[in-house]
């Protein structure tokens, strides 16, 4: 969580409500700092072999998701994945879009 | 030597072997000092003498040395029972192959990895032998001077079977030296107040990503998605998919 962020709610807060705002900022869940999604790049590249396996001939999803934080500054988060770590990642995707839809 | 006191009943044989090579492993490769000797001796062979047994997890120790030369913690060693035992070490013509038998009528443990050379395991692992390839082989170390003859090549393979995609799967984390996704959960919530009274009762996808490289701390990345989002999510995974599928279908 950015530090300019806390002021700016600290200042809200004591605006609506003169006293305990470190209390009241106790109170507000983690995920209201949560940074929002952007965009994602990937790549897909094959590790072929390495020193301690000369035949690995594995997939792998290079992932870079772009995401902003509540002052608006964008970073890159990367990560890889094998196949079956992508297909989960997917399948996670997919159960949330049904349930966004059903709310 | 005194008669041996009374104690209680030693684990079955087999079971005994593979947790003394647990323990050894858990004390050579994972750092946990607290594994001593008399520990193992005292869990899993009370009745034997000190020395007697000091001998067998040294030799245990130097075995596990060599299954672990390429770096991949795995046992080449196979439990057979007394039998076939019998029958490897009459046929063999490879004077190394070891028999361990303790106690001496439980399950016997077979040296695999010293039969054929600790190099030609480890070649093994390193082709990543489908079962044609390795029968190939196999027979090729069979028809050798000095080499193993067909009951321990039938050992090898049947080890080489079950232990496949364990040693590739840890080849593969072996060789990932950036961050991977190590856990993820998510939840749906439902805006009920905003500054921007459009906002109101809009789900939102709340999203939790656990990132970081193999044995080192983890970043907990928190991620809001609105249904948009997920769904441009989405459009980009499904072109990783059909890259994928592409890529499988041409190798």
């Amino acid at each position: 969580m950015a530090a300019g962020s806390v002021v700016l709610l600290t200042r809200a807060l004591e605006a609506l409500d003169v006293g305990g705002a470190a209390d009241k900022i106790n109170l507000i869940p983690q995920d209201f700092f949560a940074e929002l999604f952007v965009d994602i790049k990937w790549k897909l590249g094959v590790a072929m072999s390495s020193d301690t396996c000369r035949s690995l001939k594995y997939p792998y999803v290079t992932v870079a998701l772009k995401v902003a934080d509540s002052s608006g500054q964008i970073t890159n988060k990367c990560f890889e994945m094998t196949v079956p770590q992508f297909k989960n990642f997917f399948r996670q995707f997919k159960e949330m879009a049904a349930v966004l839809e059903t709310v | 030597m005194a008669a041996a006191e009374q104690q209680p009943p030693a684990v079955d044989g087999g079971k005994a072997l593979s947790a003394l090579l647990g323990g050894i492993a858990q004390a050579a490769y994972y750092g946990k000092v607290d594994i001593t000797e008399e520990l193992l001796r005292g869990q899993l062979y009370p009745e034997a003498a000190p020395e007697e047994f000091r001998a067998l997890r040294a030799k245990m120790g130097g075995l596990l040395q060599i299954c672990s030369c390429s770096h991949v913690m795995y046992s080449a060693l196979c439990v057979v029972s007394p039998v076939q035992a019998g029958s490897l070490a009459e046929s063999q013509s490879n004077p190394n192959l070891e028999i361990f038998t303790h106690p001496p009528d439980a399950h016997c443990l077979v040296n695999v990895s010293l039969a054929i050379t600790p190099k030609a395991l480890q070649s093994i692992a390193s082709a990543d032998m489908d079962l044609n390839q390795l029968e190939a082989f196999l027979t090729a170390q069979t028809k050798k001077q000095g080499g193993i003859t067909s009951d321990q090549a039938a050992v090898i393979a049947k080890f080489w079977k079950n232990h496949r995609v364990k040693i590739h799967e840890s080849l593969v984390n072996q060789s990932c030296w950036d961050n991977v996704l190590k856990n993820m959960n998510w939840r749906v919530d439902l805006k009920s107040q905003s500054r921007h009274v459009d906002q109101i009762n809009t789900p939102v996808a709340i999203v939790e990503m656990e990132l970081g490289k193999y044995g080192q701390e983890s970043e907990f990345l928190c991620l809001e998605f609105d249904e948009a989002k997920v769904s441009q999510m989405l459009k980009k995974l499904t072109e990783i998919e059909e890259s994928m599928t592409a890529l499988t279908q041409t190798t």
